[in-house]
C-alpha cells in the first residue's frame, strides 16, 4: 500500500460536530506529517461545499479532497466517526447523505495512485467491509482490513 | 473513435478512477474510446472545444449541454452500477 495509508492517519470513532470539522480532524495527521499545506484545510472545505463528495452507499462515505497545490507529499487519512454526519451528495448538492466514514485524499499524481484509488473504490463497493471499518475500535485494525485488499 | 469527457470538482481523484473504468468497459465492448478528463468550471469549455460523444460527471455541470450527460457515480459507489454502463454503451455504439 505503500505509505499513503499509515496507521498514524486513522482515526477511530470520532466526534465532530459537522462535515467541514470531519474535514479538518481527518486532515490534522497529514498536517502534521508535512503531506499538506495549512491551506489544504479551508481549501478542501470550500471545495466541499462546491462539489461535495458524499456517496450514498449502504454506510455513507465521503471522500473530500482538494487542489494538488496543496498537497506536499501524498497521503490518505481515514476517519470513522461516532456520529453520523451529513455530507451532501456527489453530484447533487441538494441531496443529505449521513456518513459514517470519511477517506480524505491528498493526491497529486492521480495516475501515479490509480491503484490505491480504485482499492477505495473497491472498498466502498463492499457493504461488509465498509461495516467493519466503521466498526473498528483501534486504527491497526482499519489498517489491517485495507491491506488486505492491496 | 469515441469520446467521453470524464468531468470532477478538481479533476483529481474521482474523474481519474472513472475514466479508467470507462476505458475498461469499452475496450470489454470492443469500443474504441477515448477519455479527456477536466475540471467542473473547464468541462463546458473543453465540451465545446473537443465535441465529446457523452460526458460522464461526479459533478453538477453548467452551461447549455446537447450531449448524453451521465451521472457518474455509479462507477464509485456500485449503486445501479449496470444501468449506467448500459446507458453508456448504448451511446458510445451510435
Amino acid at each position: 500500500m505503500g505509505s499513503l495509508i499509515q496507521v498514524d492517519r486513522i482515526q477511530v470513532n470520532c466526534l465532530v460536530k459537522d462535515q467541514f470539522d470531519a474535514i479538518a480532524l481527518a486532515a490534522k495527521p497529514l498536517l502534521e506529517k508535512d503531506c499538506i499545506t495549512e491551506e489544504f484545510i479551508d481549501a478542501a472545505i470550500e471545495r466541499e461545499r462546491i462539489f461535495p463528495t458524499g456517496l450514498p452507499t449502504k454506510i455513507g462515505v465521503a471522500l473530500p479532497h482538494t487542489e494538488a497545490k496543496y498537497v506536499l507529499k501524498e497521503g490518505i487519512s481515514i476517519l470513522t466517526l461516532k456520529n453520523t454526519i451529513v455530507f451532501a451528495g456527489m453530484g447533487n448538492p441538494k441531496e443529505s447523505i449521513p456518513v459514517q466514514i470519511v477517506f480524505l485524499l491528498a493526491i497529486s499524481n492521480p495516475e501515479k495512485q490509480l491503484r490505491i484509488l480504485q482499492t477505495i473504490i473497491t472498498i466502498i463497493q463492499n457493504e461488509k467491509m465498509l461495516k467493519k471499518i466503521r466498526d473498528a475500535k483501534e486504527p491497526l485494525d482499519i489498517y489491517n482490513l485495507v491491506k488486505t485488499f492491496l | 473513435m469515441k469520446l467521453v469527457l470524464v468531468a470532477c470538482g478538481t479533476a483529481l481523484a474521482t474523474s481519474t478512477v472513472v475514466a479508467k473504468k470507462i476505458e475498461q468497459i469499452a475496450q470489454e465492448n470492443g469500443i474504441e474510446c477515448q477519455t479527456v478528463q477536466a475540471k467542473a468550471v473547464d468541462a463546458f469549455t473543453k465540451y465545446q472545444e473537443l465535441h465529446p460523444d457523452a460526458i460522464v460527471c461526479t459533478c453538477q455541470l453548467e452551461g447549455d449541454i446537447d450531449i448524453p450527460v451521465i451521472n457518474g457515480r455509479a462507477f464509485l459507489t456500485g449503486i445501479n452500477l449496470q444501468s449506467t454502463i448500459d446507458q453508456l454503451i448504448e451511446i458510445l455504439k451510435k
